[in-house]
């Protein structure tokens, strides 16, 4: 277990663990509220943000967040005000955003900055102040989740009882995504862009075999979720495989093993 | 007379810039169970969404003296749509569900305390499914669905309890058998029930009072002979069967 020793591994199995909890969290009222298609969208569309970034000089996290926030907002808009269906308008402003993205990178392709790396993830990248940044991400959403747990539940099971019950629809909403595009950031270093959405659909999707009751699924999740990314990531160490892809595929057989169980 | 929970006076509802409902006035006192009946597309659902506070509407509207929006914060609510808007699959054990309904009454870090525990065990009691409570809410036959929903309802400690159409899709018996519980929960709560229903061949059996709706009111009052099939022809815009009190009159 030299492995271990490495402050790299170290860092990343930390990051891992945060991400595992986070994302755990989210997936279960991403699957049951049918909002997969949007995680996709939404960490898409950091790619753009990302490239942003690269042109303005500014900080590639910071930017890829703000343009996630936005692009989450936007979707909570449209899905709210009907105009449009929320996932002609994901399709929609996941694509441009890749297309913003690409058009600046091969504008400015001179760029040091490792594009491979933010599209599929490098945890070799991975550093104290990314681990400080996840912490406080962490921070945020498990005090998001502590108080507002019994509203999204209630909001995700039965939504026209939520609002008799003086819960506002409108702003969880809002709120939901803008922490949906927050949180996806975090993920981005560890398995990239492409691949993050794995981790907001896997672990409930994992659990939901299991179990019949919302706790223990959520509970579930966090366990199978942590079990495929340390899992993956040990995997990717000794295959010599990328860490985002190898945790994936991990995630994904777990899944077939349970897919006949449920 | 007893306190008046509900109160509207010119109640006028647009949707899209026509008028669903008009001119609507109308009382509900404390511990009544009252029926709104009339046709589909009369405006009951409406009715009810204007009263809860979830839909605009010009006039007024008091729930205990205030707007439903001051009375919604205070959770005198518990609403019951139609079947459809509902997730009938969320995993959730019937326990959970009827712990929903406690929600606005735990502490801010939202963990249920042994009294929220309690409720819900007593409501699942008075709807006859406690043995139910470990069980899948997504396993069982619509008429259980139902009452566990009632049971959320109860354990939420909600002053009025609304309901629409809330027999939909039950058999016969599972019919009879949620009426009775209305009933039963009328003589041991002091909870004001409104019950929306299409159907007026079995509503004005047990309840206190009864609106007939087609956009206006065309009745409001107790469910007397008053009820007759001329005024429920003006309502429904056809000859129709109706059972007032248990006897059958004017069948067609």
């Amino acid at each position: 277990m030299e492995i271990l020793s490495y402050t790299f591994f170290q860092r990343a199995l930390i990051g891992g663990i945060l991400i595992s909890v986070v994302f755990s969290l989210f997936s279960f009222f991403v699957v049951v509220r049918k909002l997969s298609f949007a995680g996709v969208g939404i960490s898409h569309t950091a790619f753009g943000g990302i490239a942003l970034g690269i042109l303005l000089g500014i900080n590639l996290s910071i930017s890829a967040m703000i343009f996630a926030i936005i692009i989450a907002v936007f979707i909570a808009y449209t899905s709210q005000k009907r105009r449009l269906h929320e996932d002609a308008a994901i399709g929609i402003f996941f694509s441009f955003s890749m297309a913003i993205g690409i058009a600046i990178i091969s504008k400015y392709h001179r760029t040091t900055v490792d594009i491979w790396s933010f599209l599929f993830g490098n945890i070799t990248t991975i550093t104290r102040g990314d681990l400080t940044f996840f912490g406080i991400i962490t921070g945020i959403v498990l005090l998001y989740f502590f108080l507002f747990f019994g509203d999204l539940i209630l909001l995700a099971f039965d939504p026209e009882v939520a609002q008799s019950y003086g819960v506002n629809v409108k702003l969880h909403n809002y709120f939901f995504m803008i922490m949906l595009g927050v949180v996806v950031i975090m993920g981005i270093k560890m398995v990239g862009v492409i691949l993050i959405s794995a981790f907001l659909v896997l672990p409930a999707t994992i659990a939901f075999a299991f179990s019949k009751s919302f706790v223990k699924i959520i509970e579930l999740s966090i366990l199978f979720s942590l079990v495929f990314t340390i899992a993956g990531l040990f995997l990717s160490y000794y295959l010599d495989m990328p860490s985002g892809a190898t945790i994936v595929i991990t995630g994904t057989i777990l899944f077939g093993l349970t897919y006949f169980k449920r | 007379m007893s306190e008046v929970v509900i109160e509207l006076k010119n109640v006028l509802v647009r949707r899209d810039g026509k008028i669903v409902l008009k001119n609507v006035n109308l009382k509900v006192y404390k511990n009544q169970i009252y029926a709104i009946c009339g046709p589909n597309g009369g405006g009951k659902t409406t009715l009810l969404r204007t009263i809860v506070g979830i839909t605009n509407y010009e006039g007024e509207v008091k729930i205990f003296g205030e707007p439903p929006r001051e009375a919604i914060k205070k959770g005198v609510f518990s609403y019951l749509p139609q079947r459809s808007p509902m997730d009938y699959t969320f995993p959730a054990t019937v326990y959970e569900v009827v712990m929903m309904g406690r929600i606005k009454k735990m502490g801010l870090l939202k963990i249920p305390r042994k009294a929220d525990k309690e409720e819900v065990l007593e409501s699942l009691k008075l709807v006859n499914m406690l043995e139910f409570k470990h069980k899948p809410f997504s396993a069982l036959s619509g008429g259980q669905q139902q009452r566990v929903l009632i049971a959320r309802a109860l354990a939420s400690k909600a002053k009025i309890l609304l309901l629409d159409e809330p027999i939909t899709g039950l058999d016969i018996q599972a019919q009879l058998a949620f009426y009775d519980l209305l009933k039963d929960l009328k003589e041991k709560t002091d909870i004001t029930i409104v019950i929306v229903t299409h159907d007026i061949g079995v509503v004005p059996t047990f309840v206190d009072a009864v609106a007939c709706l087609n956009k206006e009111l065309f009745y409001h009052g107790a469910p007397s002979s008053e009820l007759n099939m001329e005024l429920l022809k003006k309502v429904y815009g056809t000859d129709i069967g109706v059972l007032v009190h248990g006897h059958h009159h004017g069948d067609t």
